[in-house]
């Protein structure tokens, strides 16, 4: 029990560095964060954090999926560092 | 029998059949062909043990036989509407005047030497592991960049462009260029797998061609191109050819796609859905701290209301409300009596009072002059018996004055210095003054003994 608490803890702190985190990571952690705070009798001050977690992660997961910029590229020459991108058009794709 | 022709130019038909047959016979192109087609009217003729049937295309058919010591070393049964590669040479059937061709081995489409080599190196990779499920890396779930190796002119691309526009509009995506059939194309392949594994932030490859023959997939069935999968640091999705057709980049991929569009599929999720359950999930959130916080909140009112309910204030109030009801309490009793009290002066009348008093003082006045009476007469009498036993005490009292005494010759001696009367001889004391007492008056005496 005390194991699964010190556990729980530790994925706890982990959520808060979003530094590091993946999206598919922090879409499971905030899956998490909200049955905890649905379902577990937690204690108020700790339900906060876990609000404010869930927040957290929303905002990491909305960013992730907003952050990507829209470009399509086809590579013209080199390999490794002296590799040379230019944009790709097709008129098929509208 | 060129002379033969020569001196008679009507031929018989067994002739001219013979002549065509030694035609057939003396083409060394038709002496060995190879010839694809499909299978009809077979007939697997049980006396003979033979083959019969008809192969042919969109546009024409020839007739072919299998003999039984050919076709018992096939395999497979040949079936009607079977794809085949037959092996065999054509000639006439001098009897009948028809040609055909005569099968010396069959093989199903797909099933020849490239298929062979096929089925030799899926072993070989299949023994070496390369195709275990421990091998396979996960398919990131929101890549940075998909990297595509495929041919940048091609359909494949403009359908997986599309269907990412559709699903995720702003995944970014960079496309390595490749042969994807031909002498060219697995070399140009390792070489697109190899310059997308040197972008960075390239997290998924896709391989992709469309459909073909197993010839034209044949690139991906080269060992070069697997080993390239097999090496490559990101995970490599393998979208070639068809649902049906499988080739050893399938195998060794992460992931095999059915077509290039379901790797599309594959590669990225729905970013709208994403997004729906985002914001699901967001207002789950709030309505899980919103119910905690009205609990909360309700749970601390009723805290305070009891607390309050204890504050100094509270508790005078409480005091001043208790002394209120007790004054109230006595009000009501008081007013209560004194509403029964006026209720029972008001049954008597004044008047009758007043009577009632007068008949009181008149029989307390005739009491009192009784009493009065009573007591003037008791006290009549006392003073009457009073002055009786007067004077005859008085008349008692007058035998024993000592002055009579005195007026009989006795005397009194009393000490001069006392006053005491003497009355024995013993009491005198030698030389005493002494003072006696006589009826006509006193001398001083000194007493001698």
């Amino acid at each position: 029990m005390a194991l699964r608490k010190e556990h729980n803890k530790e994925a706890a702190d982990k959520a808060c560095d979003l530094s590091t985190l993946k999206f598919e990571e922090g879409l499971k952690k905030l899956e998490e964060t909200l049955e905890a705070l649905e379902n577990e009798e937690l204690p108020l001050e700790e339900s906060i954090k876990k609000y404010e977690q869930g927040i957290q992660l929303y905002n990491f997961c909305r960013a992730k999926l907003e952050s990507l910029e829209k470009k399509i590229e086809i590579i013209s020459k080199g390999t490794g560092a002296e590799i040379e991108l230019k944009p790709y058009e097709r008129k098929e794709i509208e | 029998m060129i002379e033969y022709l020569k001196n008679d130019s009507v031929y018989t038909v067994t002739e001219i059949n013979q002549y065509v047959s030694d035609m057939f016979a003396n083409d060394a192109e038709l002496t060995s062909v190879l010839v694809r087609g499909e299978i009809s009217n077979f007939t697997n003729h049980l006396a003979s043990g033979h083959f019969y049937f008809s192969l042919k295309d969109a546009g024409s058919r020839i007739n072919c036989v299998m003999f039984k010591n050919s076709n018992r070393l096939l395999k497979f049964m040949p079936q009607n509407g079977q794809s085949v590669v037959i092996k065999g040479y054509v000639g006439t059937y001098i009897q009948r005047g028809e040609y055909q061709l005569y099968a010396s081995s069959i093989e199903k489409e797909g099933t020849g030497e490239l298929y062979k080599k096929f089925l030799e190196l899926k072993e070989k990779f299949e023994k070496a592991g390369y195709f275990d499920e421990a091998r396979k890396r996960p398919i990131p779930v929101l890549p940075r960049r998909i990297g595509v190796v495929t041919a940048p002119e091609g359909s494949v691309i403009c359908d997986i462009l599309n269907i990412l526009k559709r699903r995720f509009f702003n995944m970014p995506l960079v496309i390595a260029p490749a042969y994807v059939q031909g002498g060219l194309a697995a070399a140009s392949i390792c070489e697109a797998i190899a310059r997308l594994n040197s972008l960075e932030d390239v997290d998924v490859i896709i391989v992709a061609r469309g459909g073909g023959s197993i010839e034209e997939l044949w690139p991906f069935n080269e060992e070069s191109v697997a080993m390239a999968v097999l090496e490559s640091k990101k995970p490599v999705i393998s979208a070639v050819g068809h649902q049906t057709d499988f080739t050893i980049c399938d195998f060794v991929s992460d992931m095999r796609a059915p077509t290039p569009s379901a790797a599309a599929e594959l590669v990225v999720f729905s970013k709208d859905e994403t997004l729906e359950d985002l914001e699901r999930m967001l207002s789950r959130l709030d309505m899980a701290a919103s119910s905690m916080f009205a609990a909360a909140s309700s749970k601390l009112d009723y805290l305070g209301q009891k607390l309050a309910s204890h504050s100094p204030e509270k508790v005078f109030e409480n005091y001043r409300m208790h002394i209120d009801n007790i004054e109230m309490t006595m009000r009501s009793v008081m007013s209560r009596k004194m509403s029964e009290a006026s209720a029972r002066v008001s049954e008597v009348s004044p008047k009758a009072h007043i009577a009632r008093l007068r008949g009181l003082t008149a029989r307390y006045s005739e009491r009192i002059a009784n009493i009065k009476k009573h007591i003037d007469a008791r006290i009549n009498s006392k003073c009457e018996s009073a002055a009786n036993v007067l004077e005859n005490t008085w008349l008692k009292f007058s035998v024993h004055d000592y002055k009579k005494v005195l007026e009989l010759g006795y005397s009194l001696v009393m000490g001069a210095a006392d006053g005491k009367l003497i009355r024995t001889a013993a009491q005198a004391a030698e030389n005493e003054k002494v003072n006696i007492k006589f009826s006509d008056g006193e001398i001083a005496a000194v007493i001698c003994r």
